[in-house]
């Protein structure tokens, strides 16, 4: 699958590079650029976190107990007089943590098993889908929790059990792909060739695999990021002090009854984090594999 | 001398259906014969041709040669050597002596890679690391005839003559003893057919390798092949020598499409083979002669009696499958082809038209 | 067809019969005794030892397996020890809530995306149906525990309209006290299903008998009703067997948020409280709820569409 260039002729490929057509098109999908806004201030307050906090977001009494918004507490103060904006701006590392190593590991495994299922004997394939088939079966959150609870609640349980659940999708999508190619007339070329197996797959078949791969990952962030805090919401995530979206969340729903303040600041973030990755994921796929998961 | 390649009694099968709906369905043999007892020989810088329609089992016996099919049975030998039972490491070598080009002249380049190292595959892949790779890719592209800055092209900004030259240089990068071109001219306009055989058969004055040509198109064929071998489901019908067969056809299917590819004009509807009637499926073949349900000489004996190859006498190189072969007379062939209407049409005539001088083979 | 009836019910039992298999070692994989952690902290000496022979400890793993799957056959999920009842029982006691609770939550869903969809199929890329594309998408991606504390904090905290915790006595209680909870499970069903309907309906308006009606000077809703509707409402109804899990971990949070009775509020207790065979229960059970449902929806498929049938 040509994703980027295919529609150059044969002279003008060195005129318009591949990013630059990118650039254009992607300006042109303007929700695309607000999540790739949205992303980017989230991404940038989660590294420079440090920085851009107004107090200690683990210190308690900073302040008075559930204060409203003032100049002082932007989004006010929690049940422990801490403040809810340090806490929500240090908050998004959790998620952002909880995303990139899952995800990634997920994304690590799913490539291997769905290029052997793809690509090895004909009964590895069935054993590896029904496995796939197995494990997308669980119901996720249900599983999630079972795990925690053998595991114990911890940010790495969380981990553990996105990447366990992530899997199957990525190793069908792989393996879909590989599949498709590996009886395609150049595979059949290599091999006519000599090639032997490794090569084919790390030099023919893995190009090809890793664009709608990368994109499906993208579109699979904001569920990442929900799944964590809904974790955290219900205490199943990381442990307190730690400042997390999901914990503050569960603060605010604890006292909703004393103070509004908490739950709408420990929302926001979670609504703004879980929106902008999806609107920039569906514009990155509308640009590079309009037909990829159509239905979702 | 030793044979460069020798295909002898060669088998290939494929399933059909699984195991389990072979049992559902209550087929006791699932499977088919793609390729059903075939053997061939290709001396060294020769050139033979496969024809037959589409389906009959040609290139099977190409992927079966190269290693990218097992066989049922048979043997296959390279410079005497039988490679057939090889596992893909013990075949390595041999692969750098032979190199097939596949059908589709785009689909068979592999489409991240640039012209360069699509070249350069055969190189790297046989760990001839220490070779100069941009003067390597320059040397095969002035071979074919493309400029030199096609190396930083894609195979999607190729056309199908450019994509079929970088195929043929990349067959010939590494100097093989055999080349099998699984029919290099499908998809190509006629003008640029023309241009791609003429170079293949150029290079192969210039490098001496041998040839195995598998095509629908008997122009093809005239203009390539020192011999040529007719399949009719997955079995030799005929063989010999190109000239011989154009001149004198023994088997009623070779005479066919013969009729069907009038000589005087070269570019008339190719890569079609008009036979009366449906080529029979693989899953039912027909009983005796399995192609008496389209022949229009079949008698009785034809549906009954699976016909052993015989060979004329004078010429023990040419062989055919037919209980009545065709009488060697140039004359009325010649007649015959200038109608071959009569041979193409669908109306069936199940008589052996009384003008037509025929001899019943001796049994 | 009845091949890949066959094919799909194997496949099914196989699945299940792995994850229970995985189910199994996992609790096997956790340190220290499995009686123990079987039995949770709570458990006596005596206890401990029944379910040491009952469970069959010191036979080897397979035979243990066998009677793992023994007594599930029978409807034996385990003892709990908290209640000192049978765990199917308080499974399938909880149970009943939050399928009602995920039933109310897809009917109003399909109730409004279904028309809202084929609106915007007929009004496609006006200004409405731009609007739509970008809400639609929000509505998806939005968690529904986010939208369940928000609507509980605006119409029960605040306004005071409906009523915040629990599921109701009676009929008009049940259904008032069901109004928040399948807000916020429906609402991303709504975006996701009336995109999936505008899509299909733009396939189907795109073909050739449908421009032809249109020819005849049918109105597009006429059309849209006549023959689109039919077609386009298939593919939704077998995209909700494929979405039950989407729909039960959803569940588990609104149950939490709105303190309602159901299984995803047993098994959260249970983590909490260590409970591991009410959590392997409920595991157990909604594994079963989901492969039964896309095998269902599996099978609707192929009876719609010949071309899935083939890709087993
Ligand atoms: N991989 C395969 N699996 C099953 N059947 C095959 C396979 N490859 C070829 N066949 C069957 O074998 C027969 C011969 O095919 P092929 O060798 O491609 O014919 P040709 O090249 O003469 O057109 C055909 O009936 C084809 O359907
Ligand atoms: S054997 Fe009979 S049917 Fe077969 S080709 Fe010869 S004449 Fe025709
Ligand atoms: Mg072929």
């Amino acid at each position: 699958m040509v994703i980027v260039s295919s529609r150059l002729g044969p002279n003008d490929a060195a005129e318009a590079g591949p990013f630059g057509a990118f650039l254009r098109q992607f300006r042109k999908n303007r929700v695309g650029v607000v999540g790739a806004v949205l992303v980017i201030l989230i991404v940038a307050s989660a590294i420079f976190a440090p920085f851009v906090v107004t107090h200690d977001p683990t210190r308690i009494m900073v302040g008075p107990r559930l204060a409203p918004p003032s100049l002082d507490f932007i989004l006010g103060t929690d049940q422990l007089g801490r403040d809810t904006f340090s806490r929500a701006i240090m908050g998004s590392r959790i998620p952002l943590l909880a995303a990139s190593v899952s995800l990634s590991s997920a994304l690590a495994v799913g490539l291997v098993l769905g290029l052997i299922a793809g690509f090895g004997p004909r009964w590895l394939d069935n054993l590896l889908l029904l496995v796939f088939d197995t494990i997308r079966s669980f119901p996720s959150i249900i599983f999630a929790l079972a795990m925690i609870a053998l595991l114990g609640p911890s940010l790495a349980s969380v981990i553990l059990v996105i990447a366990t659940t992530s899997m199957p999708i990525y190793a069908r999508v792989v393996r879909t792909q590989t599949e498709a190619q590996r009886s395609s007339e150049y595979i059949a070329a290599e091999r006519s060739m000599g090639a032997g197996t490794t090569r084919i797959l790390a030099v023919h078949i893995l190009p090809n695999v890793l664009g709608p791969l990368m994109i499906l990952v993208s579109m699979d962030v904001p569920a990442v990021i929900a799944v964590e805090a809904g974790l955290s919401f219900l205490g199943m995530g990381v442990r307190p002090p730690t400042p997390d979206w999901g914990a503050i969340l569960n603060d605010g729903y604890n006292y909703i009854d004393r103070t509004p303040w908490l739950v709408i600041a420990g929302g926001i973030p979670i609504v703004l984090a879980t929106l902008g990755f999806t609107f920039l994921g569906e514009a990155l796929r509308d640009i590079f594999d309009p037909k990829l998961r159509k239905d979702l | 001398m030793n044979p460069l390649l020798r295909v002898k009694d060669l088998h290939v099968r494929f399933r059909t259906m699984g195991p389990l709906k072979a049992l559902a369905t209550g087929t006791k043999d699932p499977f088919i014969d793609a390729v059903c007892g075939v053997s061939f020989e290709i001396r060294k810088g020769e050139t033979l041709a496969l024809v037959g329609e589409s389906g009959s089992g040609k290139s099977t016996i190409a992927r079966t040669i190269i290693g990218l099919q097992r066989a049922v049975s048979g043997s296959i030998t390279f410079d005497g050597q039988e490679i057939e039972d090889l596992s893909r490491t013990e075949r390595k070598p041999y692969l750098r002596r032979m190199a097939m080009m596949f059908q589709d002249p785009l689909g068979s380049l592999s489409p991240r890679l640039t012209v360069q190292s699509l070249l350069t595959e055969p190189f790297r892949i046989h760990g001839l690391k220490d070779c100069d790779v941009g003067g390597e890719a320059k040397r095969l592209l002035r071979m074919v005839g493309l400029p030199a800055d096609f190396a930083r092209r894609y195979p999607h900004q190729l056309s199908g003559g450019q994509a079929r030259r970088i195929g043929i240089a990349r067959a010939l990068a590494l100097n093989p003893d055999l080349i099998i071109a699984d029919e290099p001219t499908a998809g190509l306009d006629v003008s640029v057919q023309g241009e791609v055989l003429n170079l293949l058969a150029r290079l192969q004055d210039e490098l001496g390798m041998a040839v195995l040509i598998i095509t629908h198109n008997l122009n093809v064929v005239r203009h390539m092949a020192d011999r040529m071998a007719i399949m009719y489901l997955g079995r030799f019908v005929e063989v010999g020598s190109t000239e011989r067969i154009f001149d004198q056809p023994r088997h009623p299917y070779t005479e066919a499409l013969l009729a069907a590819n009038p000589e005087p004009d070269p570019d008339a509807v190719l890569n079609r083979i008009e036979v009366r009637g449906e080529m029979p499926s693989l899953l039912r073949r027909p009983s005796g002669c399995e192609f008496h349900t389209r022949c229009r000489y079949a008698q009785d004996i034809c549906g009954r009696v699976f016909p052993e190859p015989s060979s004329t006498p004078d010429d023990t190189e040419h062989s055919f499958r037919c209980h009545l072969p065709l009488e060697r007379d140039p004359a009325t062939l010649f007649e015959r082809r200038l109608s071959p209407v009569d041979f193409t049409s669908r109306i069936t005539s199940r008589h052996r038209p009384s003008a037509s001088p025929r001899s019943v083979a001796p049994k | 067809m009845w091949l890949y009836l066959g094919k799909r019910i194997v496949l099914a039992i196989a699945i299940i019969a792995i994850a229970v298999t995985l189910l199994f070692l996992m609790i096997r994989a956790v340190p220290g005794d499995p009686a123990a952690v079987l039995l949770g902290p709570r458990a006596t000496l005596e206890m401990k030892a029944q379910l040491h022979q009952q469970m069959g400890l010191d036979k080897p793993l397979v035979v243990q397996i066998v009677a793992f799957f023994g007594g599930l056959l029978h409807g034996d999920l385990g003892f709990d020890v908290f209640s000192q009842r049978p765990v199917a029982d308080i499974v399938f006691e909880q149970l009943p809530y939050t399928i009602e609770l995920i039933l109310v939550s897809i009917f109003w869903a399909v109730m409004i995306a279904v028309p809202l969809g084929c609106y915007l199929a007929i009004r496609r890329n006006s200004l409405v149906d731009q609007v739509a594309s970008v809400v639609t998408v929000a509505t998806i991606a939005i968690p529904s525990f986010v939208v369940a504390v928000y609507v509980l904090l605006i119409f029960a905290v605040t306004l005071r309209w409906l009523p915040a915790i629990g599921a109701g006595n009676n009929f008009r209680d049940v259904l008032i006290h069901l109004i928040l909870p399948a807000f916020a499970i429906g609402i991303g069903w709504v975006g996701y299903i009336s995109r999936l309907v505008r899509a299909s309906m733009l396939e189907i308006l795109g073909e050739n008998h449908v421009r032809m009606a249109r020819s005849f000077g049918l109105s597009e809703w006429r059309i849209v009703a006549r023959y689109a509707l039919p077609l386009a409402i298939l593919p939704t109804v077998t995209i909700i067997g494929v979405g039950i899990a989407w729909l039960l971990s959803s569940a588990v949070f609104v149950e939490v948020v709105f303190a309602r009775p159901g299984i995803g509020a047993l098994i959260v207790s249970a983590v909490n409280t260590r409970n591991y065979p009410i959590v392997m229960g409920v595991v157990l059970v909604t594994t079963f709820l989901i492969v039964t449902a896309t095998t269902l929806s599996d099978v609707a498929n192929a009876f719609l569409d010949p071309r899935t049938r083939e890709k087993l």
